[in-house]
């Protein structure tokens, strides 16, 4: 396969991911705000409301034969500092600030679905 | 609505006394987090994820939110892990986890201990400072783990709560399920139970050496015993703790105290009963002694405090080591300073000291030859300082007993015979310094002195005499007279006469024998 081509194959897992958990949520009682949110720090995959609490939800798809868990693991302290950044951007720009937030993370692989809420808590990001 | 807060009362530990920290919890929507700020060090700052853990496995959340942790005052060193229990309790009440009945006042009651993950409440360092302060501050309820509290059961006027886990502080806090104060003990109760370790009536012979402990133990002098090797003299130090008199409430206080801040209390053991008894090894260090290391932890001469500090070897000693015993001998308080901390510490104790007379040890002996040269016994006796020496009241020559004295049957006098004329001295000398700070007589002052030793006119003469011929120092001085006190307490009479001034006065001979005088 050319690089070029598995890029998109990636690409569409992750559509495809976070079209699974954004279903999923809303079957929780989540409200969608936004998808795909781009920041010039990054990207947020799904930014979600359960009731009054702002959601942030990061999504891992992991369709091949690889094991539990390894999604989770992939959200690395850099890769939480990322999201943190991104959504402070989004929170300053919606005046948001002092709103309860929260971050999520959910894993989609061929075993099931995931969910981890409150799966990290960044503390003291500052721009 | 979104920014709640929490005051909780927790307590520091620094030098003896305990001091008053308010744990101020901020909990506000944003950026979820904790952070933990006032001085923390790091066994504090790692106490948010103990209280995290022990938080969900008590049944309760920690919901994603901003959450600072202040620590007031500020600017003071924040150590060890007795700050969990409080900051869980304001986390649990900023985040509106638990709603406390208005019966309980917080602004009058302190926590702390340290938390296991599973919840559990372990104890911690210094319970009994932070008691006895809390209770100076005015505060009335303290919320404690159960592991320490036999140690503060004694104290008076204070409502005290042990807990074992932080469900039932939950249940306490909340009204649902109360805990009930513990009972306070009585000091008196304690006392009942003793036991003697080594008993007089083990001790064969050596007379002298027996008055003159049960002298140094009537009065808390110092005392220092010369003698050939295997003579007894460390048997007979080991008899001390048995022939003093339990400490007194007042004494317990201040000696537990000590020991509680070095963390060196037992779990579940109260207030201590039995004088301590401290023999450090003669390569001791000078901090291990006077107390140091990075937070001016107390040493020896102040676990010591009350109680006995016995120096076997005393030559043996490092100069720099016998050097800084001086200041606590004379003042009974050390002062331990470190860059980062200053603390005072009480150390009144007796020192209790053994030695031989020369390298080879039997120079004086009746049993044996001294192979030693003159120089060489000079030069043995000169690392025992003459300042250091001036400050032992008693000094006493202990021979090796012959065969025919240790075979006979006569049993010797036991240490119950003996601990009943030291109580009886003491209890005298307790009543007359009532009040005054005093304990014995061997803390006197030299004011006290002149207001407490009144002595006969002819006591008076044969004193003066006896400082010139002998050429006592002032300090000499003063202490030949606490001694001849503890000798007329002993005896039962009011003034000091002739013969307790002539007896102190024999205590103080070997000084001339052996460091003064030509003979050598």
């Amino acid at each position: 396969m050319s690089p070029e081509s598995r890029k998109k194959v990636t690409y569409e897992t992750g559509i495809q991911g976070e079209e699974i958990a954004e279903n999923y949520l809303r079957s929780l009682g989540f409200r969608l705000i936004e998808s795909r949110h781009r920041e010039k720090t990054g990207e947020i995959d799904l930014i979600m409301e359960d009731g009054t609490t702002v959601v942030f939800v990061e999504v891992k798809a992991r369709f091949s034969m690889q094991a539990n868990g390894e999604g989770l693991r992939a959200v690395t302290p850099a890769k939480q500092r990322r999201i943190a950044r991104t959504a402070m951007l989004y929170l300053m720009k919606q005046g948001w600030l002092r709103r309860d937030i929260r971050f999520d993370v959910v894993e989609i692989n061929q075993h099931g679905i995931v969910h981890v809420p409150n799966a990290f808590q960044p503390g003291g990001i500052r721009f | 609505m979104n920014e709640m807060m929490a005051h909780i009362l927790a307590f520091g530990v620094s030098g003896v006394s305990g001091f008053p920290v308010q744990v101020e919890v901020f909990s506000t929507g944003g950026m979820p987090g904790m952070e933990v700020i006032g001085l923390p060090d790091a066994s504090v700052r790692e106490s948010r994820e103990r209280v995290n853990a022990a938080i969900l496995n008590s049944g309760k959340e920690m919901p994603p939110r901003r959450i600072t942790i202040n620590l007031a005052p500020a600017d003071t060193k924040k150590e060890g892990p007795g700050f969990d229990l409080p900051i869980a309790v304001g986390l649990l009440a900023a985040n509106r986890q638990i709603h406390i009945i208005p019966s309980i006042d917080l602004s009058k009651t302190v926590f702390f201990g340290e938390l296991s993950l599973d919840g559990r409440i372990q104890p911690v360092r210094g319970a009994l400072a932070m008691a006895i302060s809390a209770s100076e501050y005015g505060y009335t309820d303290i919320i404690l783990p159960a592991g320490n509290a036999m140690e503060v059961a004694c104290i008076q006027g204070m409502n005290i709560y042990p807990v074992c886990h932080l469900k039932e502080v939950i249940g306490h806090l909340e009204g649902t399920l109360p805990i009930r104060p513990q009972k306070q003990m009585d000091y008196e109760e304690l006392k009942r139970h003793r036991t003697v370790a080594v008993d007089m009536s083990q001790v064969k012979g050596q007379e002298g050496a027996r008055r003159a402990l049960e002298v140094a133990a009537a009065g808390g002098h110092n005392m220092l015993m010369i003698g050939a090797p295997g003579s007894g003299k460390t048997m007979l130090a080991r008899c001390l703790p048995g022939i003093l008199p339990p400490l007194s409430f007042q004494e317990s206080l201040e000696t537990t105290r000590i020991f509680s801040i070095a963390g060196k209390i037992a779990p579940g053991s109260g207030l201590m009963v039995e004088r301590p008894f401290c023999a450090p090894h003669h390569s001791a260090s000078v901090a291990s002694l006077i107390g140091g290391g990075m937070n001016a932890a107390p040493g020896e001469v102040s676990l010591s405090h009350n109680g006995v500090l016995f120096l076997d070897e005393l030559p043996e000693f490092s100069r720099g080591a016998l050097e800084a015993l001086r200041q606590p001998l004379e003042d009974g308080v050390v002062t331990v300073s470190r860059v980062r901390n200053q603390a005072c510490y009480q150390s009144s104790f007796m020192m209790i000291a053994g030695m031989n007379p020369c390298p080879c040890g039997y120079y004086g002996s009746r049993q044996r030859e001294c192979r030693c040269t003159p120089q060489e016994i000079r030069r043995y006796l000169d690392r025992v300082s003459g300042p250091l020496l001036d400050r032992i009241d008693i000094q006493v020559e202990v021979d090796s007993v012959p065969v025919a004295e240790i075979r006979s049957s006569a049993p010797a006098e036991s240490s119950a015979a003996v601990a009943a004329r030291v109580e009886k001295a003491r209890i005298l000398q307790m009543d007359r310094y009532a009040g005054s700070g005093f304990f014995c007589n061997a803390q006197l002052d030299n004011n006290a002195i002149r207001k407490y030793c009144s002595m006969t006119q002819e006591a008076e003469n044969l004193l003066h005499l006896a400082v010139e011929k002998m050429s006592l120092s002032m300090r000499a001085y003063h202490r030949v007279i606490k001694v001849a006190r503890t000798l007329a307490d002993l005896s039962g009479s009011d003034r000091i006469g002739m013969a307790e001034i002539a007896e102190a006065i024999q205590f103080r001979e070997l000084d001339q024998k052996y460091w003064r005088n030509g003979t050598l």
